[in-house]
């Protein structure tokens, strides 16, 4: 008898092991129902990274727009921090890769180097712009706009566009989910949030990003999932674990523990205060004793979703492909690897490809 | 001796044209022609320079601009001959008084401008200085681009695909970006307005030193399309450039004739699916095509729109409907969609078969 309570015991709190974050607040939040942590669409998640990026400056509001159009379900800002504590929409510490700030003479001598490794990242600045050297409206006021980070993508548009503040690109997700509501889906178009550079900026800088962020959602009334489900999805993504912890303490939202090929994970740990995980694409196709293939289920897919998690693996990008030779068997490998979201540079090309191995889904099923 | 009989045009100018080969009448890829209908136009306005390039850089094989022409000759790049539905004119106060109505219907085309802006009335430089700004025909495809972009005249057109396949040349291509040029409302312009927008367009392509196909097949392949054949005509009297007659589903047309000065035909989609009693089928080949095909004419049918589709509920499937009938080259406002499933669908098929007989359809590839 002892026997069969223990195994139910086991059985039954199988769960409550792997979310057994050692702080009540993050496991109660951890273990928070949220209704648009998976897609009801019955297709995986198109995330646009940096914005539909393949076709327009990274981070640019044409970017996020087009994205929008192109029926993403998030658009995905990183976050810098200015030196008056504005977040700045941008991938990099620094803003030469970015942005024309290298044309802009009476910024010439606030050049700078950064250097900061840490086990979980690296940023790297030589001779460049540090954002948390400058204040918003310096830059804003100078004529800093945004390009494409990539020579071989379309130029047409650099120059034309002035970077966001996070504050710009949230007003934006709700005027456009508002004007232009898509069709026939449950959820707004939401946005996928990366905190970037937190500990850096903690030790190096003394501002805390993290809470900033926190601060600016409290703001626009979006920082508990009940609110976002209703007004708009929100999901932290970060590499830092500490900004992961620092959200699950504060908040229900729905965390992303973003996974570099060059580091051990704990996953049981990752599942304890995050809902998902990010991870580089590779970790799809390398697990031990997986034999290299392109068409059976992840083992790392399965650990996660056993370990209840999601997985949006990075980055899709129709011009630089890796496992194949077009875009759409790139979206079906990784389709084929079980994954729940894509962060994807061209969102419209990724959507295209899962409605159609959606609808073939459908199709067989009819047959049978 | 087939082909003579096809070909014989009693104007021995339009014959030798007509006979003239072009090296860019097939893609060399093996794949149809990828044609931005009005540039990137499913994600940009209309006819907008964005449009344009987005287009290129998505690896269109030609942008197509529609022709108008303002009060003192100058030829814009725009579809309608009036501006209500493409840019901002409404919100111009200062062109208020200046609405007007215009309508034109014959066996080959037809428009209606009702208290509207009609292109020409309105010189080059007043629409220039006003703000004028190209905007989405559809609104759900959303605003945000909409005050951004001035019209381009045709020159400006032919300056910038010059200029962007000088500065960011497409890899592995064997000719240049294009300009599918259409000519629109010919008669209505000659006959209501005493102006010969063809004879302006082909004085342009002289500036440019691109009227004829051995200039173009080096410097930016043309096409010229229209619904009126004797735009077409004019044209094979005066180049040997490819001309594809567009077709629309309320005429008959007869192919031999057509095919007599026109290189290529442009239908409507829904003539692939009905020409000739055929039986209402999604998955073989056209007989409309076999026929054009027989008579020496490559197919350009119109319009495919990702957000809008007709045979399928997804893009994929929709392309490989359309590819099935044995089309050409497709006009398309998602030029990067349409590019990438053709892609997609021609490595399969040497996947599979090696064969081009063979579709993506089960039961069709052996």
């Amino acid at each position: 008898m002892k026997l069969v309570i223990l195994i139910a015991i086991l059985l039954i709190s199988k769960h409550s092991w792997a979310y057994d974050n050692p702080d009540p607040v993050i496991r109660e939040n951890r273990n928070a129902e949220i209704p648009y942590l998976e897609n009801p669409e019955g297709r995986p998640y198109v995330v646009s990274h940096r914005g539909a990026c393949g076709t327009l400056p990274d981070h640019s509001t044409a970017a996020y727009a087009t994205a929008y159009f192109d029926g993403t379900d998030f658009d995905e800002p990183d976050l810098q921090v200015t030196k008056d504590g504005v977040l700045f929409v941008m991938h990099n510490l620094c803003m030469k890769e970015t942005t024309n700030i290298a044309d802009l003479p009476q910024f010439d001598d606030r050049r700078s180097d950064v250097l900061h490794i840490t086990n979980e990242t690296t940023f790297k600045c030589t001779d460049d712009y540090i954002v948390n050297d400058f204040t918003w409206q310096e830059l804003i006021d100078a004529g800093l706009k945004v390009r494409n980070r990539y020579k071989s993508r379309n130029h047409f548009y650099d120059d034309l566009y002035p970077p966001m503040r996070l504050e710009n690109a949230i007003e934006l997700m709700l005027e456009l989910n508002e004007k232009s509501p898509k069709q026939g889906r449950k959820f707004k178009t939401g946005l996928y949030i990366e905190t970037k550079a937190v500990r850096f900026y903690k030790e190096k800088r003394n501002v805390d990003i993290a809470k900033i962020l926190y601060d600016t959602l409290e703001k626009y009334d979006l920082h508990t999932v009940e609110k976002a489900t209703e007004k708009l999805p929100i999901f932290i993504e970060s590499f830092e674990q500490d900004s992961l912890l620092y959200f699950k303490s504060k908040t229900d939202l729905p965390t992303v523990q973003l996974m570099t090929s060059s580091i051990e994970y704990d996953l049981d740990w990752i599942s304890s205060y995050s809902n998902g995980v990010g991870p580089k694409h590779t970790y799809m196709f390398n697990q031990e004793g997986e034999d290299f293939n392109l068409d059976k289920p992840s083992k790392f897919v399965e650990r996660c979703h056993e370990l209840d998690m999601k997985v949006h693996p990075y980055v899709l990008q129709d011009d630089i492909l890796v496992y194949s030779e077009d875009p759409i068997d790139e979206v079906k490998i990784w389709e084929a690897k079980g994954v729940d979201g894509y962060f994807t540079e061209f969102p419209q090309s990724t959507l295209n490809t899962l409605l159609y191995t959606k609808s073939q889904r459908e199709l067989t099923l009819i047959k049978e | 001796m087939h082909q003579a009989l096809t070909y014989d045009h009693p104007n021995p100018v339009i014959m030798k044209n007509r006979n003239t080969e072009v090296p860019y009448m097939k893609n060399p890829e093996g794949i149809p022609y990828v044609i931005a209908h009005r540039g990137a136009s499913g994600q940009l306005p209309d006819h907008s320079a964005a449009s344009y390039a987005t287009a290129y850089y998505d690896g269109a094989h030609f942008n197509e601009p529609d022709l108008q022409v303002t009060k003192d000759g100058v030829l814009v790049v725009m579809h309608d001959e009036c501006m209500k539905s493409s840019t901002n004119i409404e919100d111009l106060t200062q062109f208020a008084d200046r609405r007007t109505n215009a309508t034109v219907s014959t066996n080959e085309t037809y428009f209606e401008c009702i208290n509207d802006f009609l292109v020409n009335d309105f010189t080059w430089q007043e629409l220039v200085e006003s703000g004028l700004k190209l905007r989405s025909r559809y609104k759900e495809r959303g605003e945000f681009y909409n005050s951004l972009f001035a019209p381009m005249r045709l020159e400006d057109a032919i300056d910038f695909m010059l200029d962007l396949n000088d500065r960011s040349p497409r890899e592995n291509r064997k000719f240049k970006t294009g300009l599918y040029i259409e000519t629109k409302s010919v008669g209505f312009y000659k006959q209501e307005r005493n102006v010969d927008i063809a004879k302006l367009l082909y004085e342009v392509l002289e500036k440019y030193d691109l009227e004829t196909v051995e200039k173009a097949a080096k410097k930016l392949p043309i096409f010229i399309q229209s619904f009126e054949q004797d735009s077409l005509l004019y044209f094979k009297t005066k180049t040997n450039l490819p001309t594809v007659q567009l077709m629309w589903d309320e005429q008959e047309y007869d192919l031999e004739w057509v095919t007599s000065y026109a290189n290529g035909a442009g239908p409507k989609h829904t003539m692939l699916f009905n020409y000739d009693d055929e039986e209402y089928n999604l998955y073989k080949p056209s007989r409309l095509i076999e026929k054009c095909h027989e008579l020496g004419m490559q197919v350009h049918p119109y319009t495919l729109q990702d957000d809008k589709l007709v045979y399928a509920s997804n893009e994929i499937d929709e392309m490989i409907i359309w590819e099935a009938k044995g089309i050409d080259g497709v006009f398309t406002e998602f030029p990067r969609s349409t590019l990438s499933i053709l892609k997609h669908s021609h490595s399969n098929r040497i996947l599979l078969s090696g064969t081009d007989q063979c579709t993506l359809v089960e039961d069709s590839c052996t």
